[in-house]
């Protein structure tokens, strides 16, 4: 696959799976032992990148990256001089996590039931606003006169409920 | 193998997620954040894990009820809540009555709490707890891992790269600077470097300096500040020139230890360096326990270093035994099962700790 064709195929990756895409790279990040690899790899790519270029839009600029070195370990490519550390069983698995799998759906729907309730034990606040934005889809200004708190209150609100539910996920694994 | 990521990581990474995901950002702040995920891999990996967790947290509110509802018991339950660290500056009661003063009072107060967030940033202390490791860029590019259980204050001068190991195990990758060197403070030990790696092990009253590259020079007294800047301008003298004072207070020697080395200082006694291997010393970055012939009450304190649930050593007999083998630092089951196979000891497991003793008498 020449580099012009890996290009489109992360392209239009992105566009069709973008959130699957994601939380496919997020979650090699989150298991296994070649995981290290992987971040290692994106966090010497993002070193090697010009700053200007990088913090146009971070955020994407990160996941670019990170899909170019998935792509590159995952993807056989005679026009890339990668090593390649990882297995076909990888570009298997990525396939796989791309369509839907029912079970696995149910599985991640009562782990998430599971962290709710945990977290507005732990943070009911935390828990609200999370709720309210991501599943009610209220806007971060609107959550703030209704709990009676500031803006930056909710915004840390959010981030904790972000931490706490992470954590959780990471000492079950 | 279970990669725990450092809690204070995860808030920063969250901290930024929602930054970043609520826009308007000024291109100082999105450098701020573009210097953040460069400093080191693990704020790479948190930062994808939150962003995996954002896909999925609609999942979160769902069986909820409406909004309303929801709005309706939180702010019903305002007045008992706390959440994590925080305090909730309002009650229930007074928030119904909330006046710009009062609003002003609270954003002041989170402008507080921002600012000593970003002191204790700025005071460069930066630790893990049991189980965790962390790895560092510095400002001028050398890297430091730490081990679980570990703290270190990082202050660097235009004289001096001055860290401080307050607490644990720290394998430092120092980058080349003549006109700056970097100087390691464990307890009564000072190490000195230009540009190497070496590892700094502080337990309890004594350091163990190993060289896995380059050169080192090890004090067995507290160095102090340079005298004056000019000691230290572009003339800086070598730490292994012949005129680099090796020679500490009362007379104590300094020693010059080359890769492979090691040491062991205390406050009343520095051994001779000997010859070592540089790979067992650094396992631990591996989450790998090495041991050879290893007391087991060293053995122990190394495990505790990964675990909630601690070894215990009462059995005074027991500080004889000699453990020698690999062992992966995650997993409790292997290492527990191994003490146990050893007909001289008695495991004993409870909830909260694991007591071993010598073997009762037949």
């Amino acid at each position: 696959m020449s580099t012009e064709t890996q290009r489109t195929f992360l392209t239009d990756l992105e566009k069709t799976h973008g959130r699957r895409l994601h939380r496919f790279i997020s979650s090699r990040v989150r298991i296994g032992a070649d995981v290290p690899d992987l971040v290692q790899e994106v966090f010497l790519r993002l070193l090697r990148v010009e700053r200007h270029e990088a913090i146009r839009n971070p955020q994407a600029y990160l996941y670019t990256v990170a899909s170019h070195v998935l792509s590159q370990h995952t993807l056989r490519s005679a026009a890339t001089d990668e090593v390649l550390r990882f297995s076909n069983l990888l570009a298997a698995d990525l396939r796989g996590s791309l369509d839907s799998d029912p079970a696995a759906e149910v599985e991640t729907e009562q782990l998430f039931e599971e962290l709710a309730r945990d977290l507005e034990r732990h943070a009911p606040r935390a828990y609200a606003t999370l709720a309210l934005h991501r599943y009610h889809g209220l806007e971060l200004k609107e959550i703030a006169p209704r709990l009676g708190v500031s803006y930056n209150m909710v915004k840390r609100y959010l981030a904790q409920a972000l931490t706490f539910c992470q954590q959780r996920l990471a000492e079950r694994e | 193998m279970k990669v725990l990521t450092n809690s204070q990581i995860l808030e920063e990474a969250s901290t930024w997620f929602v930054e970043l995901s609520e826009g308007h950002l000024t291109e100082k702040v999105r450098e701020q954040f573009s210097d953040w995920l460069r400093a080191s891999p693990e704020h790479v990996r948190a930062y994808l894990q939150i962003s995996a967790l954002w896909e999925d947290a609609p999942l979160l509110g769902k069986g909820a009820e409406d909004a309303e509802a929801l709005i309706a018991r939180t702010r019903a339950a305002g007045n008992v809540v706390r959440v994590g660290k925080d305090r909730q500056p309002l009650s229930a009661r007074s928030r119904r009555f909330v006046t710009p003063l009062r609003s002003a009072l609270a954003a002041s107060l989170v402008l507080v709490a921002i600012g000593i967030t970003f002191w204790l940033q700025q005071r460069g202390v930066y630790e893990t707890a049991i189980g965790e490791q962390r790895s560092l860029t510095l400002a001028d590019g050398s890297t430091i891992e730490l081990n679980a259980q570990s703290r270190v204050r990082v202050h660097f001068t235009a004289a001096e790269r001055s860290i401080d190991l307050l607490e644990g195990q720290v394998l430092f990758h120092v980058t080349h600077d003549t006109a700056r060197p970097f100087v390691v403070h464990s307890g009564a030990a000072s190490v000195r470097a230009v540009g190497t790696q070496f590892d700094v092990d502080r337990r309890s009253g004594e350091t163990v300096v190993t060289v896995v590259e380059g050169r080192v020079a090890v004090l067995p007294y507290p160095l102090l500040q340079p005298a004056s800047a000019s000691a230290v301008d572009s003339s800086a003298p070598s730490i292994f020139a012949p005129d680099f004072p090796l020679t500490g207070p009362g007379g104590a020697r300094g020693l010059l230890l080359t890769a492979g080395e090691q040491v062991t200082l205390s406050a009343q006694a520095t051994s001779r360096p000997t010859r070592t291997d540089v790979a067992a010393a650094i396992a631990w970055t591996q989450r790998k326990l090495v041991f050879a012939s290893s007391p087991l009450t060293q053995v122990a304190d190394e495990y505790n270093r990964y675990h909630q649930k601690r070894i215990v050593i009462r059995d005074r007999r027991l500080a004889s035994f000699l453990v020698s083998g690999v062992f992966s630092a995650t997993d409790s089951r292997a290492f527990v099962a191994f003490l146990r196979a050893q007909p001289n000891l008695t495991v004993h497991e409870t909830d909260t700790e694991i007591e071993i003793s010598g073997a009762p008498p037949k």
